[in-house]
């Protein structure tokens, strides 16, 4: 099972292009950056220096749900549509999919298209790596990033919660996702 | 020339990793992330909401120019730490940085690292965050600014700061940043 994970992965990153006229790097062709882990962490702490901890976690927020369009285009490219809005395969293909994107481990407890509503863990998310003690949660990136890949999913308006932080020293991150009605 | 450039890049290409055991994506040993290029847009248009132009320019300047180590560390891992302290290759390696991240392509037109007064000299096309912006009365690309002049500032070992001179998104030909030692 390991062995049929490692060459799942492999294949996925030879999907990695770079057009060297442009200098655009692309993913299935779709244009994506990478940038180091760090810098979530860094943004964030520059942020709540300017606009405090809750205009940042708005702005972090709002930002990467608006931008989740883009990631859900890439998803497209990778898995079928029909599987994209299937709730038995969502947990699987989030999970590969973060993965892949180098966001951490993914773990979905619950989903609920219909509502919707999404109970998500994740281990090792990207901004808590950088910070070493919190008494908020911190992944407004990543939260942005869930919530909206789920309102593209399901075409409905979600708001995300993060419930739990390992910035916060939680065994994981945890994140609601429900309607925003 | 471009055959080159292209083995180049595909030589490259073979250092990304990605870890199935915890989810991390790794180059040439340091954790990195893929982002969609449409994020950089959305992010500063957030940031400009919230805190005004200014403040989304000084945000974005200094996080991204604070992640520099972590930017120092794969380019040390990439070319080597004598190469790069060395100043003689300096323009091919931030091409070689700016494309592989997937910034855009790069020209290094003036790079004045003897003087004490440092003045360096960059075009770029085919930014970020002027990929999504229609039409702007100032630059953008502040994340952008703060990558380069922080990786800048690590090969030196100097203090700098950046400028964006130019930008796509006012409708000039190409964005120029010029990075400069910052005076006492």
């Amino acid at each position: 099972m390991r062995w049929l994970n490692f060459l799942r992965y492999l294949r996925l990153a030879r999907s990695f292009r770079i057009d060297s006229k442009k200098g655009h790097l692309q993913f299935k062709g779709e244009r994506i950056i990478i940038t180091p882990a760090g810098m979530y962490g860094k943004v964030y702490d520059r942020l709540t220096e300017v606009v405090g901890k809750g205009g940042a976690a708005g702005a972090l927020y709002l930002a990467t749900k608006e931008s989740s369009k883009s990631i859900y285009k890439l998803a497209q490219k990778m898995y079928k549509e029909e599987d994209l809005k299937s709730e038995a395969n969502f947990g699987k293909i989030i999970e590969d999919f973060m993965s892949i994107a180098g966001y951490g481990k993914v773990e979905v407890v619950k989903i609920d298209f219909e509502k919707p509503e999404a109970i998500i863990r994740m281990r090792g998310l990207l901004t808590p790596g950088e910070i070493n003690k919190s008494d908020v949660p911190v992944c407004h990136i990543e939260r942005g990033v869930l919530t909206g890949f789920i309102e593209c999913v399901t075409q409905k308006s979600c708001n995300g919660r993060e419930v739990k932080c390992q910035a916060m020293g939680d065994e994981y991150c945890e994140f609601v996702i429900t309607s925003a009605k | 020339m471009t055959f080159m450039n292209h083995l180049k890049y595909l030589r490259l290409i073979q250092f990304f990793r990605i870890r199935p055991k915890d989810g991390h994506m790794l180059f040439k040993g340091e954790r990195v992330a893929m982002v969609p290029v449409g994020m950089f847009s959305d992010l500063y248009l957030g940031l400009t909401e919230v805190v005004g132009k200014g403040g989304a320019a000084s945000s974005l300047y200094l996080s991204a120019k604070r992640s520099s180590p972590a930017l120092y560390e794969i380019a040390k891992n990439l070319f080597g730490e004598t190469a790069l302290k060395s100043n003689g290759d300096f323009s091919k390696f931030i091409d070689d940085l700016i494309s592989l991240a997937g910034f855009g392509r790069c020209e290094v037109v003036k790079a004045d690292l003897e003087n004490p007064e440092i003045e360096i000299v960059i075009h770029l096309w085919g930014l970020l965050t002027p990929s999504r912006l229609q039409e702007s009365d100032v630059p953008v690309c502040h994340a952008e600014r703060g990558a380069m002049t922080g990786i800048i500032e690590q090969i030196l070992g100097k203090p700098l700061f950046g400028k964006e001179t130019k930008c796509q998104a006012m409708g000039d030909e190409y964005c120029e940043f010029v990075i400069t030692s910052i005076q006492d």
